[in-house]
């Protein structure tokens, strides 16, 4: 037993030293402008805005559509507050350099992203959250639908730049920055999960009529778990809006809402690492991976069906339908990535290649210890 | 266990097919010519797909025309690449960033000033200049050395619509504009700026991406004594600001800018029973003017070429009308092509430094050289008007 | 400020909204009552319904010339129809028993499906909807004039409204369907054939949302792929407005919505807030009375 800990904590450390390396070693190279490295920022945004959905929606049970809206909340503060005070004039062109006339260093400015958007949860769920789970669903995409429209009210132009494009802001250098702060929100979600709290919203999911009766404070948990999942969304958001190097509210859509959502089923509903590796996947399917299913392509003389603009979403919706029809667990289900499991997977195979080659070959898997 | 396995040979697979694809950008061809690529960064899809595409085939057929360059005595063969944006500025970032990392030596690109404000950044950062088809928002090239555009820009086109409007004895307008739109908001703010410098009044008024209803607003608009509306949007939004002005009643003059140079407007407000008299937009060119050799040529040429594949009518909006767009897909491209040449290199930088001091005489558009910004020096816009023979010259408009 | 003849033509449009509004708002509330489900994808069975009548007629009209028209009105109905009770069948049913959030979650995968269906089939292009020259007549009413359209599609609905509670009220179908709506399981239990109901009620929400388009397109003139969820969502919104699971309480719900946001529209400093207005109304019906205005109140199973 002990044995196995140790390896399990090698194993983990050496997983983590080689991630880092790599990174580090993209970061300095020419891959840095490539689509891998795009590819690997973004993943890492969505899997801290999958991660924080999945919180809500997945560990809580509450099935809220309002993500889109806080993470604008998060991008727009966190934008708003580090505009260099030199560059206002430019892009709040048509409000005379805007009402905000200072610029906040990063750190602060992405807490505070988090904590508007909290802060916004915490106004908007003391009524909200004691609605039933669709009218919870369908008054948080309301909600989200309305602080879209009032980010674009032309009367908070100074602040808000009204519907017009925010940018200028100050943005990361290094491709490890996203992934740091990722990694810290998301750890710290795995912390909430595992305390006493995460187990009273695993209550709450499983039935909330038995949890109130063993004596779980229902609007305190369900407040904690909304604000937690809105201010890491907020964080998210600013992430994202660094990533893009602009933030335009038109963006923020319910669509956008939908796709995360996509994800955290695609990871598995009730799992951190499924929700964490459902967002790489996602996004290097989306973003690259599958993109040549939208050209048209010839090979010699034959023009290959179907493939045409658009068709990449096509077959994107029909893995999604697929999984939510036949395989409802996603890919890890409720489960978390153990390295108990990878070994004993391993050692599976292992045995499964020496059954097929009648027991002549080693095969690498095979060797651990069980 | 079988399903397990299967699910990590997928991967695997999907792992190798990626190192396969990332591996073979960027390699001589077959031939062994030597290869320059130019990314074409623009929408195919959204709501400004069909604006994009027309500006595609412009920079297709100035690449039929002029396939190679050569560079210091070696004769480069240039290819196309395409990344389409989507219309969306926050899905043009990724869109971009395919581009730079297929090291292309040049952007063409965008319709629609919002995915080029937002993807600016990245070629700036990787030094790979981009010229601009049509997008007009001055916020494109501010602040940015390496994006420059052929097109003239908003406060520009924003002045000429003004005056023209003043001129037809307008006094009291509104401007109907689409929230978030950078180039609708920002091309309408100018035009409020410009029509009240001149002394006229003006309702502006933001709706919603997607809006279809504009019943309401007309109606009120009517009521108000409008008897004028500027609407810079997007291709599809045209029919429904067109057609529900005129049922609310609203008789005078309905303008807007470069975006309205797309027959298909005109159709669907012909199919739907109203008159198209009284439409005036802004544009980069006329291409029944018979003094601009250059933009003759062009006309006779792509009509032409544009007849050899059905695909490319599709792509047309279904139709054989030149739009302007098309016009500056292909003035993009040949702004490129002659930086090559002056350039005698494919590098960044070297080519950054020959579009700044570069100047064209007779583009299709008129002649070409930027200024500090990276914009066209340009002071000549025409006003066109539709007619059942398609679009027809109003006016022309020559400032400073 | 304004006279008669100005609030009058508002009124009228918000009327013509509203009435389209209400024949998708019953689809909503009848699934909803039913199965519990929001159906996401109705909004977007509204769009294909566009789609198909655009195809269908450009397609005859080679052969039929005029009466392409009539045939891409009736084939619409039909495969709108068809298409509706497939979806019942492929994405909620295998889902019966499975937690409330899957079957919504399938819900959203179908309407995302749907468009990026629609996107890949039309290019992503918006189309021009096939000119049904009849609706478009203009008639005076006193001193405005209105389009033909914008009268019938209020009568059309109501009439549509009032036969469909008449169904609902004395049939036997009518019958099977309330008692599916007050208890599921029990309804099972006596014998009602549950999988029967349940496409009744996609046949008839569909067939709605068909007529819908038919008349909502015919007024906006064209139709794109993304067009239908902002619609859906609204009538959505009118459903619970109206107390989710009563026709007569959505169609309510819809005149008011429509009417509301066309007033909204109206005034050029609020313009903007047109849609986050139902937002904001839902948020507050729910909180003041969570049934909605005529809504049943639904008990809580433990």
């Amino acid at each position: 037993m002990k044995n196995k800990k140790t390896r399990n904590l090698l194993c983990t450390l050496l997983l983590a030293a080689v991630l880092l390396g790599l990174l580090l070693y993209i970061d300095n190279s020419d891959l840095k402008s490539s689509m891998l490295s795009a590819v690997l920022q973004k993943g890492a945004i969505y899997a801290l805005l999958v991660v924080s959905m999945n919180l809500l929606n997945g560990f809580t049970g509450l099935f809220s559509l309002g993500q889109a809206g806080f993470m604008l909340l998060g991008a727009y503060t966190y934008a708003i507050l580090t505009i260099p005070v030199a560059q206002r004039a430019n892009v709040y062109q048509y409000f005379d350099g805007g009402l905000v006339q200072f610029q906040m260093p990063q750190l602060p400015a992405l807490i505070l992203a988090g904590i508007v958007a909290a802060l916004f949860a915490a106004l908007i769920g003391a009524p909200v959250l004691r609605l039933k789970s669709d009218y919870l669903a369908i008054a948080t995409l309301g909600f989200a639908e309305i602080l879209r429209a009032v980010i674009q009210w032309e009367k908070l132009g100074p602040l808000t730049n009204a519907s017009n494009i925010l940018r200028k802001f100050t943005g990361y250098s290094s491709i490890l920055f996203p992934f740091i702060v990722a990694g810290i929100c998301i750890a710290v979600i795995v912390l909430l999960i595992n305390s006493t709290y995460g187990r009273a919203f695993k209550a709450i999911r499983e039935d909330e009529i038995a949890a109130e009766a063993m004596g779980i404070n229902l609007m305190k948990h369900k407040m904690i778990s909304f604000c937690t999942s809105s201010f890491f969304a907020g964080i998210g958001g600013a992430l994202l809006a660094m990533f893009q190097h602009n933030v335009q509210a038109k963006s923020f859509t319910t669509a956008m809402t939908y796709e995360i959502l996509l994800i955290v089923v695609i990871g598995g509903i009730g799992s951190i690492t499924g929700s964490i590796l459902g967002s790489f996947l996602y996004v290097a399917c989306s973003e690259w991976w599958l993109r040549f299913l939208d050209n048209p392509t010839v090979i010699g003389t034959f023009k290959v069906p179907l493939l045409g603009h658009g068709f990449r979403m096509v077959v994107f919706s029909v893995v999604i339908m697929v999984i939510v029809l036949f395989y409802r667990q996603g890919l890890m289900g409720t489960r978390e990535f153990s390295w108990d499991a990878i070994f004993a997977f391993f050692g599976k195979v292992g045995r499964f290649f020496k059954g097929l080659f009648g027991g002549k070959k080693t095969v690498k898997g095979g060797a651990v210890n069980e | 266990m079988m399903k397990k396995l299967i699910a990590v040979l997928l991967c695997l697979v999907m792992v190798a097919s990626m190192v396969a694809c990332g591996g073979n950008n960027n390699e001589p061809t077959e031939t062994g010519d030597k290869v320059i690529t130019i990314g074409v960064f623009e929408p195919t899809s959204g709501q400004n797909g069909a604006g994009g595409k027309k500006e595609i085939l412009g920079i297709q057929y100035a690449h039929s025309l002029y396939p190679t360059v050569t560079i210091g005595g070696e004769e480069y063969k240039i290819e196309l690449t395409y990344a389409d944006n989507q219309s969306d500025a926050s899905k043009a970032p990724t869109a971009a960033q395919q581009l730079v990392s297929k090291k292309v030596t040049a952007v063409i690109g965008t319709y629609g000033s919002s995915c080029a404000i937002a993807a600016g950044p990245y070629f700036e950062e990787a030094k790979i200049p981009a010229v601009g088809t049509s997008c007009t928002n001055p916020q494109v090239t501010q602040g940015n050395d390496y994006y420059f555009r052929v097109c003239f820009i908003d406060p520009f086109q924003g002045t000429v619509m003004a005056q023209y409007a003043w001129n037809k004895g307008i006094t009291n307008a509104a401007v109907i504009v689409e929230a978030g739109d950078d180039y609708s908001a920002g091309f309408g703010n100018y035009f409020v700026q410009a029509f009240e410098g001149l002394g006229g009044k003006v309702t502006r008024i933001e709706f919603q991406t997607s809006e279809t209803d504009f019943s309401g607003t007309m109606t009120t608009l009517a009521a108000n004594g409008v008897t004028a509306i500027f609407s810079p949007v997007a291709i599809e939004t045209a029919p429904y600001i067109i057609t529900q002005a005129r049922n609310a009643g609203i008789t005078g003059p309905i303008m807007a800018g470069d975006t309205w140079d797309d027959i298909s407007i005109i159709q669907r407000v012909t199919e739907a029973g109203c008159s198209i008299d009284d439409i005036y937009f802004s544009t980069f060119y006329d291409e029944k003017d018979e003094e601009n050799e250059a933009a003759y040529n062009f006309a006779t040429g792509f009509k032409a070429w544009l007849k050899e594949d059905p695909a490319r009518i599709t792509d047309n909006s279904e139709s054989e009308e030149i739009s302007a767009v098309t016009a500056c897909g292909y003035d993009a491209y040949m702004a490129v092509y002659y930086a090559l040449q002056a350039a005698q290199s494919t590098d960044g930088e070297a080519l950054r430094d020959a579009l700044a001091t570069l100047e064209v005489k007779g583009l299709v558009t008129g002649d070409l050289k930027f200024d500090e910004n990276g914009d066209a020096v340009k002071n000549y816009a025409v006003v066109k008007t539709p007619t059942e023979n398609g679009f027809v010259f109003a006016d022309a408009v020559t400032f400073g | 400020m304004h006279d008669f003849t100005y609030y009058a033509q508002i009124l009228i449009s918000g009327l013509t909204i509203g009435s389209l509004y209400a024949l998708i708002a019953i689809g909503y509330t009848m699934v909803y009552g039913i199965l519990r489900l929001i159906n996401f994808a109705h909004g977007d069975m509204f769009m294909v319904a566009g789609f198909i009548m655009i195809y269908i007629t450009s397609w005859s009209s080679s052969f039929l010339g005029g009466g392409s028209i009539l045939v891409g009105l009736i084939l619409t109905l039909i495969l709108t129809v068809v298409l509706g009770v497939m979806i019942e069948k492929v994405a909620y049913k295998p889902l019966r028993q499975a937690p409330r959030m899957s079957v919504m979650i399938s819900a959203i995968g179908v309407s995302y499906l749907l468009q990026n269906l629609a996107t890949y089939v039309t290019g992503g292009l918006a189309q021009a909807y096939p000119n049904i020259p009849w609706l478009r007549k203009e008639i005076a009413l006193g001193s405005i004039t209105v389009k033909r359209l914008a009268i019938l599609t209020p009568l059309l609905t109501i009439l549509l409204v009032v036969a469909l509670v008449l169904i609902i009220k004395h049939t036997k179908m009518g019958m099977a369907m309330r008692a599916v709506a007050k208890d599921f399981d029990t309804a099972q239990l006596m014998g009602i054939r549950i999988d029967r109901v349940i496409s009744i009620t996609f046949v008839i929400g569909s067939l709605l949302a068909a007529v819908g388009s038919i008349l909502y397109f015919s007024y906006i003139g064209q139709v794109s792929p993304t067009i239908g969820s902002m619609p859906g969502l609204k009538s959505f919104v009118a459903a619970v407005f109206g107390g989710i699971g009563s026709v007569p309480g959505a169609v309510i719900g819809s005149y008011i919505i429509g009417i509301c946001e066309t007033f909204i529209k109206s005034n050029q400093d609020i313009s903007i807030f047109s849609n986050a207005f139902t937002f904001a109304l839902l948020i507050v019906i729910l909180l003041i009375k969570p049934n909605g205005l005529f809504g049943e109140k639904l008990k809580e199973k433990v």
